[in-house]
């Protein structure tokens, strides 16, 4: 009876267990505390330095100069001119809060390594770049640079690439050599008086710094190097001044190098390459926006905070805070929006047909549904090196039996309109004069038996010319129940023209795999887009079949091969449009993919926010874009004070 | 009983790496092998940075080792005994002995699966070390007086809803919870998602009455974690309950009851000190087997109540096919699972004087 477990030694056990629990709430109140002080050593540290700044500066002498200071620019280099303006109307309230939800998980905002979009949007608010797009006029508008010269060298890098070309030397490995002329060659003159969110200045070295870490092997930055992999090389001419010159004439040439977030390289440098991998955390930047600490964020909190930068050059940001909540649950997330935990909530079609009717969410929201040319669009990639695929009118006759209307409609329930090729219609590289194919079964079969293929047996069933029925696998991810219902919708339409489309619904794992090996019929998948002016060389480019490229579709025409070249070679924007065009219309009649749809948006906002509105880009904010916020909360209207 | 103990830890080994095997296995052969993942969670699809992506970190990883190869390394990682880099760990002269274990890197958000594990089992076990004592004590109380008052009206009903509970899906209850409690439009008594408020950095740690009632952040955290809490626990009670009651029942009817209650001792000492402590064998073993079970994550809860654990990191490592993740918290799952089952093992010996591990040992 020695090891009997009696009443005394449950009251043992639970006066521990009391103990350990009271510990750990203690650790953990100490822990609080510990941070609070840690912050505010770091704010009485960077006012002490900045005070004997200003001490040294004053026992120097200061001389007032009409021509430095970011209070001195001129109309022409203001990063804020419509903020401004709407300021001067008495608008654009400093204040409040914004609480929006990422539908994920950060993992981790370190710049270069994270590439989730949700890190991009934290990021976004935290570095600036030297120039970022006007949402409304698409025009390029100064940031941390106040301008910038743009020169066309192209004409002398073509005679140095023609003279020097040799089997197995790419145009690009001939521009990267020294001799080559840099076939572009950009200017930015930097902005005065611009700091970091820790105090310490801006300047041509953090440009270049930059450039030359994301480049360094041993960082961790696989995809910006792989956009930065066209530029030559960055100098700084001197502390107000950079120049980038590039291996080859980019057409995505000034948007890479005006968008590069750029990292301070005091902050940086202090890392190793090493350490740097390894962290989670390390965002410090220009912007109107900073972490409570540019070292210690740490994923699993469930929300993510930035604060207002009040160090911030420019005109200072409308909302002292900016919240993102990580919650996945598409439930809960209207639940907080309808409970106002939230200021906006984007919807599916079918959560919008039934939250319309609720008046207490409705009166309380602002509606925006639209089309960005960045949501990308959704096709079917017919396998070229599979019969009856490689022939363009069995491709052209699949998209014609295709009802990319009745998706529109009935999957989507009217809130996407069909693709009219890889460039929505919105977007200028679309050439607006093709005309879009249409859902036309006769003309379809009238095609197909142009090739052999028809119904021989008189029971609707399309056969091949040797007599086999025209059936085929349509592969896709099988991760939505929308993705589902369109692909039945498509193997209904198929069917009625008696031809088999068996539907193969797979893992994402399987289906990348079988993209790689070229082993489908047919795939039915999305591209996103990263930029309003969209890069197609991928997926359409013969040299992306090698290699397990992304031209999985094995799509080769030589003509379109020229066209892409030339376009993306083509350093003026009108001149390149036509060439843009005409790789639009090449595609519209090969018909490498079935374009299927391009989504519209369905958002809520808080009638709070003010000034949410429609843009070229869609919405006048977009998160994941360096850009001043331009949305606020009038005085009278704000809730977190 | 100490030999015993012993022989079990060292048991343990062999089954780890069994369990590795085959998950490694499950995970290589399943269709899509092991690298078309890399890019997913990363580049989504753009096809601008997907090749330079995947090329990166295939080399990186060591993605196109054989797949042996790709196991032994990992198992090389995670060994306290294995091969090092020189001058590390003991004897530092050698490239072979003792050293730190690690657990690896995981592929897909690039971060040391160990860090991520840190930072998602205490939410994990802070909600199982409030869920599990709740739903134990609960259960054994319900099962009890079920017992006592066999065919009583308490027994029937109470039986009843448990059942009735034990077959609600969990994700549809957490949609309820949350549509029905904490929405401002119907009973808005509980917060929606997340473990604090918004502006909980202003809070003070323990609720003051000073300028009106403030909760503070303690109580702040009790309250965000009532309804991930009930959704957790609610399903656990019908099964305990049920085998409280039987237990209860079984011992109740045994001679050193009947032995008991002849020698004048009063029912509610039998039930308390002779027949509880019988009853509580099965719910040890249970309590064992659903113990590591809560602590690898309940990723309904963690989805639905926006708490990131343990359960969504587990599941999206599987879906993802992140073998370093996969595996390393495959190995703390088991080490959990391994050693509450040992700990089963020796509360039985506190609960039952009847049982000993003398023989065995001798």
């Amino acid at each position: 009876m020695d090891n009997r477990f009696g009443i005394k030694d449950f009251f043992l056990f639970l006066l521990v267990g009391i103990i350990i629990i009271m510990v750990a709430l203690a650790m953990k109140e100490y822990d609080r505390q510990y941070q609070l002080v840690r912050d505010l050593q770091n704010q009485s540290q960077d006012q002490l330095r900045e005070l004997v700044a200003i001490h040294r500066v004053l026992e120097q002498g200061v001389a007032f100069s009409p021509t430095t200071g970011p209070s001195q620019q001129t109309a022409a280099d203001d990063a804020f001119p419509e903020l401004r303006k709407l300021r001067a109307e008495g608008k654009y309230d400093q204040g409040d809060w914004l609480v929006e939800n990422f539908p994920g998980a950060v993992g981790k905002i370190t710049p270069l390594l994270a590439g989730d979009q949700y890190a991009y949007i934290i990021q976004s608010r935290v570095l600036e770049s030297l120039a970022y797009q006007d949402t409304q006029s698409l025009k390029f508008m100064p940031l941390l640079a106040t301008s910038w010269t743009k020169t066309d060298n192209s004409q002398a890098w073509r005679d140095y690439v023609s003279a020097h070309s040799k089997e197995g030397k790419s145009e690009l490995d001939i521009g990267a050599e020294p001799d080559c002329p840099p076939a572009v060659i950009i200017d930015f003159k930097l902005r005065h008086g611009v700091t970091f969110s820790d105090g310490s200045p801006f300047s041509a070295d953090d440009v270049v710094f930059t450039y030359d870490w994301t480049m360094n092997p041993k960082v961790d930055a696989p995809r910006d190097r792989s956009y930065l992999d066209k530029i030559k090389s960055v100098e700084k001419v001197s502390n107000d001044e950079v120049v980038f010159k590039f291996k080859v004439p980019y057409y995505l040439g000034f948007v890479t190098a005006s968008g590069m977030g750029i990292l301070s390289k005091k902050f940086y440098s202090a890392y190793t390459p090493e350490q740097y991998n390894d962290s989670v955390g390390l965002l410090l930047g220009t912007g109107p926006y900073r972490m409570a600490s540019p070292t210690d964020w740490k994923p699993g909190a469930g929300k993510i905070e930035l604060f207002r930068n009040e160090r911030y050059w420019g005109l200072p940001t409308s909302f002292d805070r900016l919240v993102f909540y990580q919650v996945e649950n598409d439930v809960t997330n209207l639940v907080m929006y309808g409970n106002g935990e939230l200021d906006a909530v984007a919807l599916f079609p079918e959560q919008y047909m039934q939250l319309r009717t609720k008046h207490e969410i409705m009166d309380r929201s602002q509606l925006l549904i639209y089309q960005s040319p960045l949501t990308g669009y959704s096709f079917i990639g017919w396998n070229m090196q599979r019969p009856p695929f490689n022939d363009r009118r069995v491709r052209q006759a699949m998209t014609m039996l295709t009802d990319r209307n009745g998706i529109c409609q009935s999957i989507f329930l009217g809130y996407s309109t069909p693709a009219p090729g890889p460039f929505q219609a919105l977007s200028p590289q679309h050439d607006p004069k093709l005309v879009d194919w249409q859902y036309d079964p006769d003309k379809a079969k009238a095609l197909l038996k142009e090739v052999g293929i028809e119904d021989r047996t008189g029971s609707g069933a399309m056969t091949l010319a040797d007599g086999k029925p025209f059936s085929f696998k349509l592969t896709y991810p099988a991760k939505s129940q929308t993705i589902d219902r369109m692909m039945q919708y498509i193997k209904d339409n198929y069917a009625r023209a008696g031809v088999d489309a068996e539907l193969d619904p797979v893992d994402w794992t399987v289906m990348d795999s079988r993209m790689k090996s070229r082993a489908f019929d047919a795939i039915s998948l999305a591209w996103g887009s990263g930029s309003m002016e969209d890069d197609i060389q991928q997926m359409f480019s013969s040299s992306s079949i090698r290699d397990q490229g992304d031209n999985f579709v094995s799509y080769t025409n030589p003509q379109f091969d020229a066209a892409l070249h030339d376009a993306e070679y083509t350093v003026d924007d009108d001149k390149r449009m036509e060439k843009w065009h005409l790789c639009d219309r090449i595609l519209h009649e090969d018909q490498p993919y079935t374009f299927l749809e391009n989504a519209k948006l369905i958002r809520l906002f808080d009638k709070r926010i003010a000034n949410v509105k429609l843009a070229k880009t869609g919405l006048n904010y977009v998160q994941d874009w360096v850009m001043p916020i331009p949305w606020y909360v009038p005085a009278a209207m704000q809730k977190y004070k | 009983m100490g030999t015993y103990i012993a022989r079990r830890l060292l048991l343990i080994i062999p089954t780890l790496i069994g369990m590795t095997v085959v998950t490694f296995a499950v995970m290589a052969f399943a269709p899509g092998g092991m690298r078309s993942v890399i890019v997913n969670r990363e580049s989504g699809l753009d096809p601008r940075a997907r090749q330079a992506i995947e090329k990166f970190y295939t080399k990186k990883y060591g993605l196109d080792k054989p797949l042996t190869v790709q196991y032994l390394v990992w198992l090389n990682k995670v060994s306290p005994l294995g091969v090092k880099d020189a001058g590390v760990g003991w004897p530092s002269s050698r490239r072979f002995g003792f050293k730190s274990p690690d657990l690896g890197e995981s592929i897909i958000s690039h971060r040391p699966v160990l860090a991520m594990i840190e930072e998602s089992l205490p939410v994990t076990l802070l909600l199982n070390v409030i869920t599990i004592p709740i739903m134990i004590g609960v259960s054994l109380w319900t099962g009890l007086k079920a017992a006592q008052h066999r065919g009583g009206i308490g027994d029937v009903v109470g039986g009843s809803v448990f059942l009735g509970l034990w077959s609600i899906p969990q994700i549809w209850a957490g949609v309820l919870l949350v549509g029905y409690l904490a929405n401002k439009n119907f009973i808005h008594w509980f917060p929606a998602a997340g473990l604090h408020d918004l502006r909980d950095d202003e809070m003070n740690f323990l609720p003051t009455l000073a300028d009106g009632f403030h909760r503070g952040w303690l109580l702040d955290t009790g309250w965000h974690l009532v309804l991930p809490v009930v959704c957790l626990m609610y399903a656990g009670f019908a099964f305990s309950s049920k085998l409280t009651r039987a237990a209860t029942l079984e011992n109740m009817a045994a001679d050193f009851v009947r032995t008991a209650r002849a020698k004048g001792v009063g029912e509610r000492q039998v039930l308390w000190r002779h027949v509880l402590r019988n009853s509580l064998l099965p719910l040890i073993t249970y309590t064992a087997t659903i113990v590591p079970g809560l602590i690898s994550g309940a990723i309904i809860v963690e989805s639905i109540f926006g708490i990131p654990g343990m359960g969504k990191l587990g599941v999206d490592a599987v879906f993802d096919k992140d073998p370093e993740m996969v595996l390393s918290t495959t190995l703390v799952a088991s080490i959990l699972g391994l050693i509450s089952y040992l700990g089963a093992d020796i509360a039985y010996a506190m609960a039952d004087p009847r049982v000993s591990f003398e023989s065995e040992a001798t």
